[in-house]
């Protein structure tokens, strides 16, 4: 095909593109994705029986806090990487501080506690489980919220998919805390953690095959 | 350069709200810049590098929702013939051969000398004595008229042309192929 034919082709398809676009895509598969995901924490593994009064102490947000921050920065990051030419050290700084503030954070709780309450409170009772559910509950959003993200065109496919990994993640621990009721920040750091870098790795192996353009 | 960004960047607004002679214009502009670019950095020249141009208008078409409107539009469509001309050279199994990191350097003028070409020039100059060197980098390479460059180097109108007359021909003798030899007149 000559390129001019080619031009005149692509000229001839040209619906208008919105401002940020691919974004609004994404909050609205992060809106379905999130709504299938409290209807499985729900049916499945059930809401905390006292969310009512944990609704009403920080324990409560703090955790949400803590995961909500970091698929905000994932959605940062994919936004970014998305991108052809942009910068990534902002998003990148934010995920530095983010986990380095909930570090700290959580090891003072370690080392304020008595000695004999330490391995306990890091290990709650569902650290096994947590990191597995938390998976879990990212791949019931992921189809709609990588889906989305193919709009993007990233210069790095792996790394995009890493950032669409926390995104997802962000999202699917935020709601999973409507189910599970551990509360100490060195669980929250340790175990939630484990399971949001663990769907930001499966985020990395998906995107380099999925956002390949 | 900066010209060039705002005239692109109008066009690329005019195309994303859906028109299509704006559109046109950027895409036939756009595969101007993007030929003699690609051509230049692969060993094999013609049918690749057409085929890189189309790969990146179709990538500029197809993804033209990722540009960020608050971003120069230059860096972005750089970007996107950057990642296409490492994914094709990477399908080769090659690498590139000239370092790409500037922008500008696919907008700029294709008429400049690249850094192969500078060097060697560099070299050869270097021949020649300092103040008749000084005196040919002025009027052959950056345009002084000889009557200007005579007056920046003290030298007389005639003194300078008979100098720069010298130099070329002391070059040619060095540098001009074997079989061309002679081919002078003597003063």
């Amino acid at each position: 095909m000559k390129t001019e034919d080619l031009i005149e082709a692509l000229a001839a398809d040209l619906p208008a593109a919105k401002p940020r676009q691919v974004e609004r895509r994404i909050l609205l598969a992060l809106a379905g994705g999130g709504l299938l995901i409290v209807l499985g924490v729900d049916l499945w593994l059930g809401f905390r029986d006292d969310l009512t009064s944990a609704m009403m102490g920080p324990n409560f947000w703090v955790k949400a806090a803590y995961s909500g921050a970091l698929g905000i920065i994932g959605f940062w990051l994919l936004d970014r990487l998305g991108r052809p030419g942009s910068q990534i050290a902002g998003p990148l700084i934010a995920l530095a501080t983010v986990l380095a503030v909930a570090a700290g954070f959580a090891t003072w709780e370690f080392m304020t506690m008595a000695e004999a309450e330490r391995m306990p409170a890091l290990m709650g009772e569902s650290a096994v489980e947590c990191a597995p559910l938390i998976l879990i509950l990212s791949l019931i959003a992921a189809p709609f919220v990588f889906g989305a993200a193919r709009g993007f065109a990233p210069m790095r496919p792996g790394a995009a998919g890493a950032a669409a990994g926390l995104l997802t993640a962000g999202l699917a621990t935020t709601l999973y805390g409507l189910h599970c009721p551990e509360h100490t920040a060195g669980f929250v750091v340790v175990w939630y953690s484990l399971g949001i870098a663990a769907t930001a790795a499966v985020g990395a192996v998906i995107g380099k095959v999925l956002f390949r353009w | 350069m900066t010209d060039r960004e705002a005239q692109l960047k109008a066009l690329m607004l005019r195309g994303l709200e859906g028109d299509a002679a704006a559109w046109r214009l950027l895409l036939s502009d756009m595969g101007a810049h993007l030929r003699p670019f690609f051509r230049r950095r692969l060993f094999d020249g013609g049918a690749d590098a057409e085929d890189l141009v189309q790969e990146t208008l179709i990538a500029i078409h197809a993804k033209r929702a990722t540009w960020d409107r608050h971003q120069p539009f230059t860096a972005w469509a750089f970007a996107i013939a950057r990642h296409k001309l490492i994914d094709h050279l990477r399908r080769q199994g090659r690498r590139p051969s000239h370092p790409i990191e500037e922008a500008g350097e696919l907008f700029a003028d294709h008429t400049v000398e690249d850094g192969a070409t500078r060097a060697d020039l560099t070299r050869v100059l270097a021949h020649l004595p300092l103040r008749q060197r000084r005196l040919i980098e002025d009027v052959r390479l950056k345009g002084l008229t000889v009557a200007e460059a005579a007056e920046r180097h003290g030298y007389s109108l005639t003194a300078a042309k008979v100098s720069i007359h010298r130099s070329m021909k002391s070059l040619n003798a060095r540098f001009a192929p074997a079989s061309t030899d002679g081919g002078d007149d003597e003063d």
